[in-house]
C-alpha cells in the first residue's frame, strides 16, 4: 500500500519533470490566474471593509436650544435608548459642545471673541446617536420629528442625510464590484482549469504506451490514474505557494498608496495580509490544488479510459 | 486452465469476433491458435485476459469464472496471466531491466523483490548480460525476448502470446518458440496465437484452427491446416 502510494507520487513527479516546459507554463498560467483571483477577491474585501468603516463613522446628532436643561436632554436620551434601532447615544453637554466648536474653528480667537461678546455659552446640549443599522437612522429621525422633541430641537444638524446618500451610492458600487469580481474570479478559474486540463491531456497522450502496458500487466485503475492527479496537485501546490510569495512583497510596495487612500479609516491591507498569512496561504493552496485536481479528473475521465 | 463454453463475441456493427466457441485447455498444455486474418484469434486472446467481454457463453480461467468479471478484479486476473501482445512493445526510454521492472512496479511490488526477480527472468530469456541496454541497442529478437520476460515477472501459470514472432525472421522466430517451449516445460500453460505455418508444423503440439469465428479443427500434435 505504502509502496504503491510512494510510486504513484514518484510517477506524478516524473510527469511534472518529463515535460518540464509545459509544466512551467502551466504553473505560470495557474499563478497568473490565482494572482488575479486573489487581487479581485482582495478588492472585494477592501470594498466591504470600506463600507463597514464608513458606516461606523455615521451618526446622527441633534442639538437642543440652549434653554433646554441637561436633565431634560438626558431624559430624552433615556427615552430614545428604548428604541430598538438605537445602538448608543452619547450626551454632549453645553460645555462640551462649545469645546468642540472651538476645536473645529479655524480662527480660535474669533470664537473666543464672539463668546466674550455674548457673555454666555450660546450653545445647547446635544445627543450623538448611532443606529444598529443604516436604515435605523431614518426611523430615529422620524421619532425626533415628534412635536414634543421638535419644539426644543435647534438643529438636527449635520450631515446625516448626505452621509446616507454617499453610503447608498458606495454600497451600490461595492455590490456591483462584488458581482463583477465574482464573474471575473469564475473566468480566471475556468482559464486555469482549461490550462491544467490540456496539460494533463497531453501527459496522458504522451504516455499512452506506458498506460497500455500498465493495464496489461495488471496495474489497478487507481495506480494508472493516480500519478496524473498527483501531477496536477503539484501544479496547484507550486502555483499557490508562488502566488502567496509574490503577493506579500507586492502589497508591501503598494501599501503606502493604500495607507494614504484609507487615511483616517481602520483599514490596513498589508497588516491584514500579514496577520492572516497562513489563512491566505491555506486558501490559495486549497483553491489552486482544488482547481488543478478538478481539471485533471476531467481530463482523466475523458482521455484515460480504464 | 482455460475453458470456453459456447462463447460468442460480436463487435459493433455485427462484426463477428467469435461464435459459439467451446474449447478446453488443460494446465501444462502448449496450444497454438491458428487461422486466417480476421478469423478471431486475437479476440480469443483478449477474452482470456478480460480485455473484451463475451456476449454469450462462459469463460473460466484457472477455475475462476470470469464471464462477468468485475472491473476492479481485472488487475488480479492479469497478474496471474503473462501477456505478450503485438501492440505492447518495450518502452524506448527505459533499459531492458527497467522495462521488466516496470511490470512489477505498477503492481506494487517491493523494490527489493524487483531487484531479485528481474535478473532472474532476464536470465531465463538469456539477456541478463544486456539488461542495462536500451531497446534500440538490442536486436528485434532480443527485444521480443524481453517482452516475454516482462510477461513472466508474476510467475504466471498461463502465458498468452499473440503473434510473438510477428516481424521476426525465421531464425529469431525459432528462438522465441524455443523459449516458449522452455517456459512450457517449466509448467506454464502456453497459448500461442500465430500465422506461422513453419512453426506450427514443427511444434507437434495441439493446434486449434479458427475460421470466421468458429473452431473448425482441434488436433493434438496437429498441423497448420489452411
Ligand atoms: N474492436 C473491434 N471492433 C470491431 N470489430 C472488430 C474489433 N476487433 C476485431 N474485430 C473484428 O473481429 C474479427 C476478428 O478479429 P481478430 O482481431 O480476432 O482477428 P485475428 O484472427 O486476430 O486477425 P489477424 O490475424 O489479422 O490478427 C474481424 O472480423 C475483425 O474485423
Ligand atoms: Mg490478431
Amino acid at each position: 500500500m505504502f509502496v504503491t502510494l510512494w510510486r504513484m507520487i514518484t510517477f506524478g513527479f516524473q510527469n511534472f519533470f518529463r515535460n518540464i516546459w509545459l509544466s512551467l507554463i502551466t504553473v505560470l498560467i495557474v499563478v497568473l490566474n490565482l494572482f488575479l483571483m486573489s487581487l479581485v477577491s482582495g478588492l472585494n474585501v477592501v470594498g466591504q471593509q470600506t463600507l463597514t468603516a464608513v458606516r461606523q463613522k455615521v451618526d446622527l446628532s441633534v442639538y437642543f436650544i440652549p434653554t433646554t436643561s441637561e436633565q431634560r436632554v438626558d431624559q430624552i436620551r433615556q427615552e430614545l435608548l428604548r428604541k430598538p434601532e438605537v445602538q448608543s447615544i452619547r450626551l454632549i453637554t453645553r460645555a462640551e459642545h462649545l469645546q468642540e466648536l472651538k476645536k473645529s474653528a479655524v480662527d480660535k480667537g474669533l470664537v473666543d471673541a464672539a463668546i466674550d461678546a455674548l457673555g454666555d455659552n450660546p450653545l445647547g446640549a446635544g445627543l450623538v446617536i448611532t443606529s444598529k443599522t443604516l436604515d435605523g437612522y431614518g426611523a430615529i429621525a422620524n421619532t425626533l420629528k415628534d412635536p414634543k422633541y421638535q419644539s426644543i430641537i435647534e438643529d438636527t444638524g449635520n450631515n446625516f442625510q448626505t452621509n446616507q446618500t454617499v453610503i447608498s451610492r458606495l454600497s451600490l458600487i461595492v455590490n456591483r464590484v462584488q458581482v463583477a469580481t465574482l464573474w471575473l474570479t469564475l473566468l480566471f478559474a475556468v482559464i486555469a482549469i482549461l490550462m491544467v486540463f490540456n496539460t494533463i491531456r497531453v501527459a496522458i497522450y504522451s504516455q499512452r504506451e506506458e498506460i497500455g502496458i500498465m493495464k496489461l500487466v495488471g496495474a489497478s485503475d487507481a495506480f494508472v490514474r493516480g500519478p496524473f492527479v498527483i501531477t496536477s496537485l503539484l501544479y496547484g501546490l507550486v502555483a499557490s505557494i508562488l502566488v502567496t510569495a509574490v503577493l506579500v512583497p507586492i502589497l508591501s510596495l503598494t501599501n503606502p498608496f493604500f495607507a494614504q487612500f484609507f487615511a483616517g479609516y481602520d483599514i490596513n491591507v498589508l497588516g491584514y495580509v500579514r496577520e492572516h498569512l497562513w489563512t491566505i496561504l491555506g486558501l490559495e493552496v486549497a483553491v489552486g490544488c482544488g482547481l488543478s485536481v478538478i481539471s485533471s479528473l476531467f481530463a482523466i475521465g475523458r482521455y484515460l479510459r480504464v | 486452465m482455460v475453458t470456453f463454453e459456447h462463447v460468442t463475441k460480436t463487435y459493433q456493427r455485427r462484426n463477428v469476433g467469435l461464435e459459439d466457441v467451446s474449447v478446453n485447455i488443460e494446465a501444462g498444455e502448449f496450444v497454438s491458435i491458428v487461422g486466417q486474418s480476421g478469423s478471431g484469434k486475437t479476440t480469443f486472446a483478449k477474452l482470456i485476459i478480460a480485455e473484451e467481454k463475451a456476449d454469450k457463453g462462459h469463460i473460466t480461467i484457472g477455475g475462476w469464472n470470469i464471464t462477468h468479471i468485475k472491473h476492479h478484479e481485472i488487475p488480479t486476473l492479469r497478474r496471474q496471466i503473462g501477456v505478450v501482445f503485438q501492440d505492447f512493445k518495450l518502452l524506448p526510454k527505459k533499459t531492458l531491466f527497467e522495462n521488466v521492472a516496470f511490470a512489477l512496479e505498477v503492481a506494487g511490488e517491493r523494490a527489493t523483490r524487483i531487484k531479485s526477480v528481474v535478473p532472474q527472468v532476464l536470465k531465463i530469456v538469456g539477456l541478463e548480460q544486456k539488461m542495462d541496454r536500451y531497446p534500440d541497442q538490442v536486436s528485434g529478437g532480443e527485444q521480443q525476448r524481453v517482452v516475454i520476460a516482462r510477461a513472466l515477472v508474476h510467475r504466471p501459470k498461463l502465458l498468452v502470446a499473440d503473434e510473438p514472432t510477428g516481424n521476426l525472421d525465421s531464425i529469431n522466430a525459432q528462438e522465441i518458440i524455443a523459449l516458449l517451449k522452455k517456459i512450457n516445460e517449466f509448467g506454464t500453460t502456453v497459448v500461442l496465437v500465430t500465422h506461422n505455418r513453419e512453426i506450427v508444423n514443427m511444434l507437434h503440439k495441439r493446434v486449434i484452427t479458427l475460421d470466421h469465428g468458429h473452431v473448425i479443427a482441434d488436433q493434438q500434435a496437429g498441423k497448420y491446416l489452411l
